[in-house]
């Protein structure tokens, strides 16, 4: 990996954030100079990956580039994500995972916490949940940033840092649900743009859980049933026994005297 | 034979272990006729406790309606079926069976070690719930039981029962001292912790074997798919260490909650206010005692159930708990002491380990002697008129 790998892992992730959140003035600026398309195949294209690559042509292909079209694309991020609109698809982690926001607080403790530790904070205007998409994937720009920098400052254990969080936050958050928001934008949206934005970022998180040996277990499609995955499944009256676990007779022998109920301190059984 | 004295069952009884009994035992004690399932209890504890993947399905805390309700489904009625008919003697020494003994299992023979194999606790009667038993936590929820009777029915106040009732049944693990999950664990990962008598599951030496959610007859030991562990309530220890109460209790709208250290009866401190609402005045009883597991949860019997209902379930201490709730309640001189207990229950998130009621008011110190609660005896009340003469209108509340 190089230093100019992460510049365009962090450009990348950026410009996902910006075409993600709300359409503004900034987004129109980028789209219609062309800037947003320019720098979004070439970072893409940096990355060498051929799949990556074609996602992002396709995202290019779909830009709209002139006011009318931005105006436009601002009235189908509303439809699609905005509440202005009744949009449903949901831009949030917590939504994708199983429980509800109150049994999921620690989720949110986590993602801040991961934000707090490089001193990163919502700027004062922003009232967004930490687990919203932009805001994920605004961190992980800014990480990869961080990590170009401290590769060519030659700080080794500071690049040590940020990549492992990298990978961490990768397994814990971002690639949790982004393979499941990308179904969802697929199956939900007819929008081309964000159809294929949607696909992109997904590629893009794919390739880096794997650049930092993470390995998100994905949230399952439909939250499961609480008890679904319970080993002994009562439904065909098995034992989850294996068969010779409690068949041992117990041994008989000189009779020991009886034994103490296990007890145990602060520090554990004894 | 592994024998241990139950007080609450007045007798020796058949235990896999010998007794061991803690320095000081977790215990509360939770007035019924306060309670109005809010679940404000239970919220608190998910929120701390169990908002991970795999435990969608558990509540440490619960509150079920009785007789119809019960979390996991029909963990009582289950554990009674299997019991059968038993009787307790008339003078108060349980007769029957406790899951210990029904299966006429000599608990000497149990060779008990660590091995996985070695199945030494699975002659404790006891089931493993189906997984839609844990899928319904407010089935029941406010159905009565009982006659039906006309709208105009008046219930006098002296008036023994309701003709239609139910309750509401708040439970957490009972931190027993013949704790059933610690003795079914096959590799002795459910313990009891000396300092608190806090029953934990260890859960680096759990091995999954579920022997603790079988055994457990008040379904309180419930397994995590997800991590492939038994997990149960930890009754808050970190709190607990701290001197405060559990979060349950803390949380509770109600007040009706009071956490403490309970003694053995011949060890009772009539100060300490477990021990005087279960061994002075007897008005709080442990839920179905004659299983034997003698649970350090104690309940004030809701006075307006049946009495036959609740002997099953609180037994025979049943009729006089109510009737000394009731004279306490009425204001009479002799329970004064237990009116300003009620008064000071739920007051203070500090854990309250000696009490005392003067003239004024009831008062709550912690382990150290410092006052942590204070509540007047009588609440000042100003009366209103009944007739409103400014709106020209009746008040129908006056007070």
């Amino acid at each position: 990996m190089t230093t100019e790998t992460h510049v365009h892992r962090a450009r990348l992730y950026k410009l996902a954030s910006l075409a993600f959140d709300r359409p503004d003035d900034e987004l129109e600026a980028a789209l219609v100079s062309g800037d947003f398309t320019t720098q979004l195949l070439e970072s893409a294209d940096a990355l060498a990956d051929d799949e990556l690559r074609d996602r992002a042509q396709k995202v290019a292909e779909t830009a709209p580039t002139d006011p009318a079209a931005v105006d436009e694309r601002y009235s189908d991020w509303a439809t699609l994500f905005g509440f202005e609109k009744g949009g449903e698809i949901q831009q949030y982690q917590i939504e994708y995972s199983p429980g509800t926001l109150v049994t999921s607080t620690d989720t949110l403790a986590d993602i801040s916490g991961f934000y707090k530790a490089f001193g990163l904070s919502l700027a004062a205007e922003n009232r967004e949940r930490a687990d919203h998409l932009c805001l994920q994937l605004e961190f992980l720009s800014h990480l990869a940033l961080q990590t170009a920098y401290l590769d060519l400052d030659g700080d080794e254990s500071g690049v040590d840092i940020v990549t492992n969080a990298q990978g961490d936050f990768l397994e814990d958050h971002l690639g949790r649900w982004i393979p499941r928001f990308n179904e969802t934008v697929q199956d939900e949206s007819h929008v081309a743009f964000y159809r294929a934005l949607a696909a992109l970022v997904e590629r893009l998180v794919e390739i880096d859980a794997d650049r930092f040996d993470a390995d998100p277990d994905v949230f399952a499609e439909t939250p499961p049933s609480p008890t679904e995955q319970f080993i002994n499944d009562d439904s065909d009256g098995g034992d989850f026994r294996c068969g010779t676990c409690g068949t041992t007779p117990s041994p008989t022998g000189d009779q020991e005297p009886a034994q103490q109920l296990p007890m145990g301190d602060r520090d554990g059984p004894y | 034979m592994a024998e241990v004295y139950n007080w609450q069952i007045g007798r020796e009884m058949e235990f896999p272990y010998a007794e061991s009994r803690p320095e000081k035992q977790w215990g509360a004690v939770f007035d019924i006729n306060k309670c109005i399932a809010c679940q404000t209890c239970t919220m608190s504890c998910k929120t701390t406790w169990t908002h991970g993947e795999g435990q969608e399905h558990m509540f440490w805390n619960n509150v079920e309606t009785k007789p119809y309700g019960g979390h996991p489904i029909g963990w009582d009625t289950e554990i009674l079926d299997r019991l059968g008919t038993q009787n307790w003697g008339s003078d108060g020494v349980y007769e029957g069976d406790t899951i210990f003994e029904t299966n006429d299992v000599d608990w000497d023979d149990m060779l008990i070690d660590d091995e996985l194999g070695n199945f030494h606790g699975e002659d404790i009667e006891g089931y493993r719930p189906d997984d839609q038993d844990w899928a319904h936590p407010n089935i029941g929820e406010d159905e009565p039981a009982g006659e039906s009777f006309e709208s105009d029915t008046h219930i006098a106040e002296e008036e023994e029962t309701h003709p239609m009732w139910f309750f509401y049944l708040p439970r957490v693990c009972n931190h027993c001292s013949f704790a059933a999950c610690a003795g079914g664990c096959p590799v002795q990962a459910a313990y009891k912790r000396n300092e608190d008598g806090i029953v934990l599951i260890d859960e680096d030496s759990c091995q999954a074997a579920q022997e603790c959610v079988r055994a457990c007859p008040y379904g309180k030991s419930v397994y995590n798919p997800a991590e492939s562990k038994s997990q149960k309530c930890v009754g808050c220890y970190p709190k607990v260490e701290q001197g405060m109460v559990p979060q349950c209790f803390e949380n509770c709208l109600g007040k009706i909650r009071q956490h403490g250290w309970v003694n053995p009866p011949e060890e009772a401190d009539p100060d300490n206010p477990i021990d005087f609402m279960v061994h002075e005045a007897e008005v709080a009883l442990p839920l179905y005692p004659q299983l034997g597991l003698e649970p350090n949860v104690y309940y004030v019997p809701p006075i307006n159930v049946p009495t036959d209902y609740l002997f099953q379930m609180f037994g025979p201490g049943v009729e006089e708990a109510k009737e000394t709730y009731k004279a306490a309640r009425r204001g009479d001189e002799e329970h004064r002491k237990l009116r300003g207990l009620l008064h000071l229950m739920g007051s203070t998130e500090w854990r309250i380990e000696q009490f005392e009621v003067t003239d004024e008011e009831a008062i709550g110190y912690d382990g150290s002697g410092s006052t942590v609660a204070r509540v007047p005896m009588e609440e000042p009340q100003y009366q209103r008129e009944h007739f409103d003469a400014q709106n020209n209108a009746y008040r129908l509340d006056v007070t």
